[in-house]
């Protein structure tokens, strides 16, 4: 019996935070194509009614504002980060499919992993699988039926194998962590969204 | 963000994936940015001298970057026959009318730079005919040497593509994974003539062990080049990796004045 379930919302610069929490749970945080603009640590209360089950009393959620925005920007939010993860149950490290460089993740994993709860619940929500890459002449996000096209979709089992083999390098036995603890998903078109809903809400 | 003192440095910043600056900010029939997305270009490149904003995959703008590399390039002097793009190509057609005239005018002098024939002539009347053949010597013998230029950037910004765009390279390219794993190197006629030798240089950022085993590698390769075109993605808001390697990127350079052969 919890009265109070922290859920953060951790990773790097445009990533898509707060584009995904906007999404999952229909709040108006800012969001910014080119600039960051997060930039402070956002608590949310969710309302109850909804989300509310036997084990849960309150939900909030927690924007962490991104790394990797530049050096100094890093430095300066980390109080931020000491603060909320200490207190967290799950950590959502959103982490975006259409990049190769996630050495910045890694960097601040290490940097943040003595202050992981024993028990956390971490979880990478792998955004932005609508811009996965595809080949000259291939389909890309199937729009009509707001899903991975064919070749999108061979692609996301072995981007998340890389993208566990990168975390796991760091994590290594701190925190639970397995390979489905990685949920490919897109904020802006909305698959696979809820799934992540699921799995953040099924440790609550 | 960025801030290394102005031409004294040969490094050139490309901006790349313009097209994908802002969602739908490409306007497909003219194959150039909307309205929108020229609004981002504009916040983002600020000190436009040493940085280029481009498409590799839409072939946006190829030729400004290509003329700034060679600009900037330490041994320019070889490429002194490079022709740099018409301006006035894409102007309406009473605006080339006027050029052509206004060219015809002057028997094109204008537009011609000193050649190194002058450069020659002005060095006969202080150096004695034997100097003068030794700098003449030493002078074919560098231009064997095609000024190298080192493509860098952080992985997957499309260092390989911007090379397979500029000079239809076909080099291997990827989506997921990592493409590029050592340098690769090959020399490239240019079109508007010279050569230039092309380094393409596994994409840091990856993971901390692989930039470890990297770092040799680029320590290796940099000084000796006569440019460094430091790649960034347009559609991006992590610099932080870029703004680290271009400290090291800097001091090597600094350190190494001239290209180390």
């Amino acid at each position: 019996m919890r009265d109070n379930f922290v859920c953060v919302f951790f990773g790097k610069t445009g990533a898509g935070k707060s584009s995904t929490l906007n999404k999952l749970f229909s709040l108006d945080l800012a969001t910014d194509n080119a600039v960051a603009c997060t930039k402070i640590a956002q608590e949310v209360l969710l309302p109850n009614s909804e989300y509310l089950n036997s084990f849960t009393q309150q939900v909030t959620i927690v924007d962490m504002p991104g790394i990797g925005e530049s050096l100094d920007a890093d430095e300066q939010y980390l109080p931020f980060y000491e603060t909320w993860i200490k207190q967290a149950h799950c950590l959502v490290w959103v982490t975006q499919a259409d990049t190769r460089a996630y050495k910045r993740d890694q960097i601040f994993l290490e940097k943040l992993l003595h202050l992981f709860p024993k028990d956390l619940y971490f979880i990478i929500a792998l955004n932005k699988i609508d811009c996965l890459g595809v080949d000259e002449g291939e389909q890309g996000f199937n729009l009509d039926t707001q899903s991975p096209s064919i070749a999108q979709y061979q692609q996301i089992p072995e981007k998340i194998d890389d993208v566990y083999e990168i975390f796991k390098e760091v994590i290594g036995t701190r925190v639970i962590f397995r390979k489905d603890n990685i949920i490919p998903y897109t904020a802006c078109y909305g698959w696979n969204l809820n799934n992540l809903k699921l799995n953040i809400f099924t440790r609550s | 963000m960025f801030g290394f003192e102005k031409s004294t440095l040969r490094i050139v910043v490309g901006l790349n994936q313009v097209d994908k600056i802002v969602p739908n900010g490409w306007d497909m029939r003219l194959n150039a940015p909307s309205k929108a997305a020229e609004k981002e270009i504009e916040r983002r490149c600020i000190e436009p001298s040493q940085v280029e904003f481009y498409s590799a995959l839409k072939r946006y703008r190829l030729i400004p970057l290509i003329s700034t590399v060679t600009r900037y390039a330490f041994a320019g002097f070889k490429l002194d026959n490079v022709e740099p793009a018409d301006p006035f190509e894409l102007a309406d057609k009473d605006v080339q009318e006027f050029v052509a005239q206004q060219l015809s005018k002057d028997g094109g002098k204008s537009l011609k730079s000193p050649t190194k024939d002058h450069l020659f002539e002005e060095m006969s009347k202080y150096l004695s005919r034997d100097e003068l053949n030794l700098v003449r010597k030493k002078f074919a013998q560098e231009k064997q040497i095609p000024p190298k230029v080192a493509v860098f950037g952080k992985t997957g910004v499309g260092k390989t593509t911007t090379i397979n765009s500029l000079f239809n390279a076909n080099w291997k390219t990827s989506h997921t994974v990592v493409g590029t794993t050592d340098a690769q190197i090959k020399e490239f006629e240019l079109q508007s003539g010279g050569t230039l030798e092309i380094i393409d240089l596994p994409g840091y950022g990856v993971s901390l062990s692989k930039d470890r085993g990297y770092e040799k590698l680029y320590q290796e390769h940099i000084p000796s080049c006569d440019l460094v075109l430091l790649i960034i993605q347009a559609n991006s808001r992590d610099f932080s990796d870029d703004q680290e390697m271009l400290g090291k990127v800097v001091e090597w350079v600094k350190k190494a004045p001239t290209p180390v052969r």
